[in-house]
């Protein structure tokens, strides 16, 4: 099993949607392959909600949750980062779910708001 | 021309909340004249005070930079005859002649002053500190995460336990990202950064921040992706789980919108508090009055989310302890 060290790619901290990205870019491909990889997060130390949402979060649109349990193995995270982690999971689900619907509207609203 | 504001005791509470909000609005409404701030009448100040005064100083500064006038700076006495003597000079002026001992101590213990000091005051804190900060509007994640872990979060009077220090970071973290992400990256005043002030209570041992940006202000993004509903509504919209305005980046098939109801539900797993001040809709949460939100007699050009934390771990479980339908997946 191929291993990601997202040290490696962020640093210490697991932060932004920047951040997010890189891991999402390590992962997506090889994801959608059917590989499995663990991804390892030693030595690093804070989490927010941006760096989940653009990385495990975003793999969710292309990927049903039960897969990604059975590809992904996450180790080293601690408490925080793994709770913040299920956190965005769910939501990413519920969103993928509405977001059709929703992402129309807002786009929608946003032209109106462009042609007035 | 002039114009003299007295500072009232402002405390971390409902009241001091309008006070401090009423007198940003009076800045806010015509910010081209020189301020002078009096602390006359003020018996203490909190940091929600001290929060937007600081950002009020760099709004009047911003403003009057475009007339090329500006500069807000501390006025302490023997300074007196010369600030007064310079014509053409528009900005903000915290006259420490005026405050009380305590405002003063309080003042300079938190590194207010020394961001508007032309001159030099003894006893400014170094490195780990509770107080006030300006972070620049280019965000930099590393950095605001370094000075809320290394600096801020170690402060010497502030003891955490190794479980609540990363829970609490993170919980701050989404702050700032909010502030930077639907507020700084989408401003009109493009040079204006986020503005921090933290505060220890020592006699209930809660930590208390309160974060400030000038950029639209939740309502207004709210509304301008949703279309016209009633502010308090809108509101109530940002506060769901999931929603999202999407102004923190172009890409939209991002899912987000979970910043605001993480940070709820630390605050009220903690036993603590969050109020939000955006546009003219104000929030408050905590054990004793739940979920309120309504409209404010001020107008903030922006958002101030404060929150106070109980720092004893008898206080802390991690949400989705509290939060039994929460599946783990990992």
């Amino acid at each position: 099993m191929e291993k990601i060290k997202v040290f490696e790619l962020t640093g210490r901290n697991a932060i932004s949607m920047q951040n997010g990205e890189k891991l999402y870019n390590a992962l997506h491909s090889k994801l959608m392959d059917g590989q499995k990889i663990e991804i390892n997060f030693e030595k690093v130390n804070l989490f927010a909600s941006p760096f989940f949402n653009a990385s495990i979060g975003l793999l969710l649109k292309d990927i049903e949750v039960g897969n990604l349990q059975k590809q992904l193995s996450v180790t080293d995270l601690s408490d925080v980062g793994r709770d913040l982690l299920n956190h965005v999971i769910s939501n990413a689900i519920t969103f993928y779910k509405n977001s059709e619907n929703v992402s129309k509207a807002i786009d929608q609203t946003e032209a109106n708001n462009n042609d007035e | 021309m002039k114009k003299i504001i007295h500072i009232p005791t402002i405390k971390d509470d409902g009241p001091g909340y309008e006070k401090i909000l009423g007198i940003a609005r009076e800045v806010f409404d015509d910010p081209y004249h020189h301020f002078d701030f009096d602390f006359s009448r003020c018996a203490m100040i909190d940091h929600n005070a001290v929060v937007v005064l600081g950002a009020l100083a760099r709004y009047v500064d911003y403003h009057n930079t475009q007339m090329k006038l500006s500069k807000s700076m501390l006025l302490f006495s023997r300074s007196l005859a010369n600030v007064r003597s310079a014509p053409n000079v528009a900005g903000v002026m915290f006259l420490v002649e005026t405050m009380n001992s305590a405002v003063r101590e309080r003042l300079i213990g938190n590194n207010f002053l020394s961001h508007f000091s032309s001159g030099s005051l003894e006893g400014y804190p170094t490195g780990g500190y509770l107080g006030y900060r300006e972070h620049n509007y280019l965000q930099d994640a590393d950095k605001i995460a370094d000075h809320l872990q290394n600096e801020w979060l170690s402060a010497s009077k502030l003891r955490l336990s190794d479980k609540l220090k990363p829970a609490i970071t993170s919980r701050i973290l989404e702050v700032f990202s909010n502030a930077y992400g639907h507020g700084v990256s989408i401003q009109d005043i493009k040079t204006m950064g986020v503005y921090s002030c933290g505060q220890f209570n020592n006699k209930d041992k809660t930590l208390n921040i309160s974060v400030l940006d000038f950029g639209p202000g939740i309502i207004t993004n709210v509304k301008r992706v949703r279309g016209d509903m009633s502010n308090i509504d809108a509101m109530h919209w940002a506060l769901v789980k999931g929603n999202s305005t999407r102004t923190d980046s172009q890409l939209s098939n991002i899912p987000r919108g979970l910043g605001l109801d993480l940070l709820h539900n630390f605050v009220h797993v903690n036993g603590g508090e969050l109020r939000i001040h955006s546009n003219d809709v104000k929030v408050i949460s905590n054990k004793t009055s739940g979920l309120i939100v309504e409209e404010c007699s001020g107008d903030l050009r922006g958002t101030m989310v404060s929150i106070k934390i109980n720092c004893d771990d008898r206080y802390y479980r991690f949400t989705s302890e509290a939060e039994p339908t929460q599946q783990q997946y990992f």
